[in-house]
């Protein structure tokens, strides 16, 4: 059985590798971008299971990600999780409005990071 | 005394003689005369107490020479003629004759006759006297009273008071029945109380203007009058002026000099009392003009001074009647809210000026404080001004009341306070930046940690330690939420915006919010709130706030897989909200403790675990004048309640 993929999107290369590390001690497959256009191709090639998803990051922001990808045909049923440091209900529901699946704030547990994507991998 | 003149009538000189030497001898001085033309040129020329005329003259008859002198005189006469003149007699009576002698005469009758026409004369001399005296005190009241008119009439025109004084100078010299000459000037004391100085003058040479502008008191005569506060009639030496005769009338109010008045007089002369009567009277008058013009002037500085004041202050000032309408207002308040000068503003209402339904807020609130008298004290409003800004307002409105208690209107106060909002946004925004830049490293060293953790081969020493530092991450995550909420709490303070909520989307809404949050926990979240609440008034953020505050701590503090409950219901102008959950039970004596924020930033008197959370919703629900507690019994869970007025 072929490993699960998560593509994670994020800025800051310390976020990113721990979660690829403790993802990938998890047996996910893992494919990792630090900004938004090199994430938004790695999701058109390589066709993860689910898209972890920073909201803050310099020139694409999540947002335009997350736009790109659920209006393009061949992406748009990838979960997305969407990562912020801010929890201000607008961002919420932003995020909600703009088709992702989930939110999770920073700083998050491992644990509950892992909870939030099983919701979506089992199905 | 004048001896009195008798003019003797008769065509026949005998008779003339023998009356003559009678009447002389009675100690009069007589004249006699044979022609009626001759007697009435005596007349004309001479004042006579008497004339005794014969009736029957040739030419001009006793008759006509009566006529004669009834014309042109005073002259008392007595008119002789015969027994069979009866008709004469009449007629000499009916013409003003005193009396009448028939002859042939008696000379003691004619003399006592005599007597008593003079008599009547000297009495009818003092009458005249007396109605000429009593005519000229009427026209001297009269002249006066008009010139006090006039003086008074100035001071009701406004006129600057060196004005006034130069006209009261020009009335005294001009209009007054006293021969004055035609100079004059009048002294004022201004800054220094002991020393008169010149305002007005009419005919006075320039180097008596200069030399005279400045009088100490006590020096020359006018500085004596301003002193002794006696009007004064005397000659003037002066090293700079031919002497000369003039009254110096002080101008005293309550006891205090106010200035001199003073009048040249051409020459020497007779003092008439009335004269320094009317003098004083002017000066009396004018000593009031003066008074109210200072009052006058105090006012207006006064008023200058506030009105300066309420016009440059960068704040709202405004007076409005009992009807809400404006009776003063200031520049700020007129030219940024209202786009007018205050002159616009003054009898117009807020319908004027403001959109309607603003119009309409203002106006329902000023009547209730009209009608109750009570003030309103800051409170916070947003407005747009003219340039379509969008301001905050510290709004004060203050009754105004009569000097009987009465209600009469109010006065207005605004603070814009906008500069004073951003700062405080900036400041919450720096803030929130800081404390959102501390999660993502915080993040990092979480999952660093965590990693370690999970390699399994660790002792219980580095086990121990991963396992506090992984509790102080979390320390620090609550922290930081804590500082976001009560920053966004105390910039709130004055910021809470309350409007008409319906109850059902807000809770909705909070939840699905929550929900969208991962949480890990199997931990159901029951919306039991029904549609058909009442609407709250509320500042909306706020209570999803408290709401989601309290939905989390029921989220903590459940057992796994148990459900929280939602509930809303209408009470006594309130709603009533709950959130209930299977927890263990709080103890009684945390009850007031978990919502007090003092007890809970002290380390010493905290109950662990709640944070600041509850004493932030406390602090909410109290500024929406509601209540929040809780119940919690063994076995029954724990329920929070809190309440918020029905809109």
């Amino acid at each position: 059985m072929p490993k699960v993929k998560i593509l994670i999107i994020d800025d800051e290369p310390d976020i990113v590798e721990t979660v690829s590390y403790m993802l990938k001690s998890r047996d996910y497959a893992v494919i990792t971008a630090l900004d938004g256009l090199e994430g938004l191709e790695k999701a058109r090639t390589e066709r993860p299971d689910l898209i972890l998803l920073d909201i803050m990051m310099p020139d694409i922001s999540g947002y335009d990600v997350c736009i790109k990808l659920k209006s393009d045909d061949s992406t748009k049923n990838i979960p997305i999780i969407m990562i912020s440091a801010k929890s201000e209900n607008e961002i919420m529901l932003k995020s909600k409005s703009l088709g992702a699946e989930a939110y999770i704030l920073k700083p998050f547990r491992l644990s509950t990071l892992l909870d939030t994507m099983k919701k979506f991998i089992n199905r | 005394m004048m001896k009195s003149h008798v003019l003797i009538v008769d065509d026949e000189q005998s008779i003339c003689d023998l009356l003559a030497f009678a009447v002389e001898l009675d100690g009069y001085d007589v004249t006699t005369t044979t022609s009626g033309n001759e007697a009435v040129e005596h007349i004309r020329s001479k004042a006579f107490d008497l004339a005794v005329i014969d009736v029957i003259m040739p030419q001009m008859n006793g008759i006509e020479v009566l006529k004669k002198i009834k014309e042109i005189s005073n002259t008392e006469v007595i008119v002789m003629t015969g027994y069979a003149e009866l008709d004469t007699v009449i007629k000499a009576m009916q013409l003003g004759a005193y009396d009448y002698i028939i002859k042939p005469f008696d000379m003691h009758s004619i003399i006592d006759t005599i007597r008593s026409g003079i008599q009547k004369y000297q009495q009818k001399l003092h009458e005249i006297a007396q109605l000429e005296l009593a005519e000229k005190e009427i026209q001297l009241n009269y002249k006066t009273q008009i010139i006090l008119n006039k003086i008074l009439r100035l001071m009701l025109e406004h006129l600057p008071l060196d004005e006034i004084l130069n006209n009261v100078l020009k009335f005294i010299i001009l209009d007054s029945l006293f021969d004055t000459g035609t100079t004059g000037c009048i002294f004022l004391v201004e800054d220094d109380p002991r020393t008169l100085v010149m305002k007005a003058q009419v005919g006075l040479e320039e180097s008596i203007q200069k030399g005279c502008a400045v009088i100490p008191f006590d020096k020359c005569p006018c500085g004596q009058a301003a002193l002794t506060q006696e009007i004064q009639y005397l000659q003037c030496f002066n090293d700079r002026i031919t002497p000369h005769y003039n009254y110096f009338v002080p101008i005293v109010a309550a006891g205090v000099t106010l200035g001199v008045i003073n009048i040249y007089l051409k020459e020497d002369r007779d003092q008439d009392p009335r004269e320094r009567n009317f003098l004083s009277t002017i000066a009396n008058t004018l000593a009031g003009v003066i008074q109210q013009k200072k009052t006058e002037s105090a006012l207006i500085r006064e008023h200058n001074v506030s009105s300066t004041i309420m016009n440059t202050l960068p704040a709202c000032i405004f007076v409005k009647d009992t009807n809400s309408r404006y009776i003063t207002d200031n520049v700020y308040h007129a030219r940024v809210f209202m786009g007018a000068t205050p002159a616009e503003v003054v009898g117009k209402s807020d319908f004027d000026f403001f959109p309607e339904e603003q119009a309409k807020q203002y106006y329902a609130e000023e009547q209730e404080i009209i009608r109750s008298g009570k003030e309103l004290v800051n409170k916070l409003e947003p407005i747009v001004d003219r340039e379509g800004k969008k301001k905050w307002l510290l709004t004060t409105k203050i009754p105004l009341r009569d000097e009987l208690g009465n209600v009469v209107g109010l006065i207005g106060a605004q603070r814009d306070i906008t500069e004073f909002k951003q700062l405080e946004k900036e400041k919450q925004n720096f803030v929130s930046a800081v404390s959102h830049e501390i999660r993502t490293p915080l993040t990092s060293i979480g999952n660093a940690i965590s990693i370690v953790g999970m390699a399994g081969e660790l002792n219980e020493d580095q086990r121990k330690f991963i396992s506090i530092a992984v509790r102080n991450i979390d320390r620090l995550n609550t922290l930081i939420n804590q500082v976001l909420d009560i920053s966004k709490m105390d910039s709130g303070v004055s910021e809470m915006i309350f409007e008409k909520v319906d109850v059902k989307p807000l809770v909705d809404n909070t939840i699905i919010l929550l929900e969208f949050l991962a949480n890990s926990e199997e931990i159901k979240i029951v919306n039991e709130v029904t549609d058909g609440l009442p609407k709250v008034y509320a500042d909306e953020n706020r209570l999803e706030m408290v709401l989601t505050n309290l939905i989390d701590n029921a989220v903590k503090f459940s057992p796994v897989s148990s459900q929280v409950t939602i509930e809303a219901r209408e009470s006594d102008g309130y709603v009533e909200f709950s959130v209930s959950n299977n927890g263990e039970s709080i103890p009684h004596e945390w009850r007031d403790k978990i919502f007090d924020r003092f007890r809970q930033m002290d380390v010493s008197t905290r109950v662990k675990g709640f944070g600041l959370g509850l004493a932030i919703c406390k602090e909410i629900v109290e500024r929406h004048h509601g209540k929040i507690w809780v119940e919690s019994e063994i076995e029954k869970g724990n329920h929070f309640f809190f309440t918020v007025p029905k809109a």
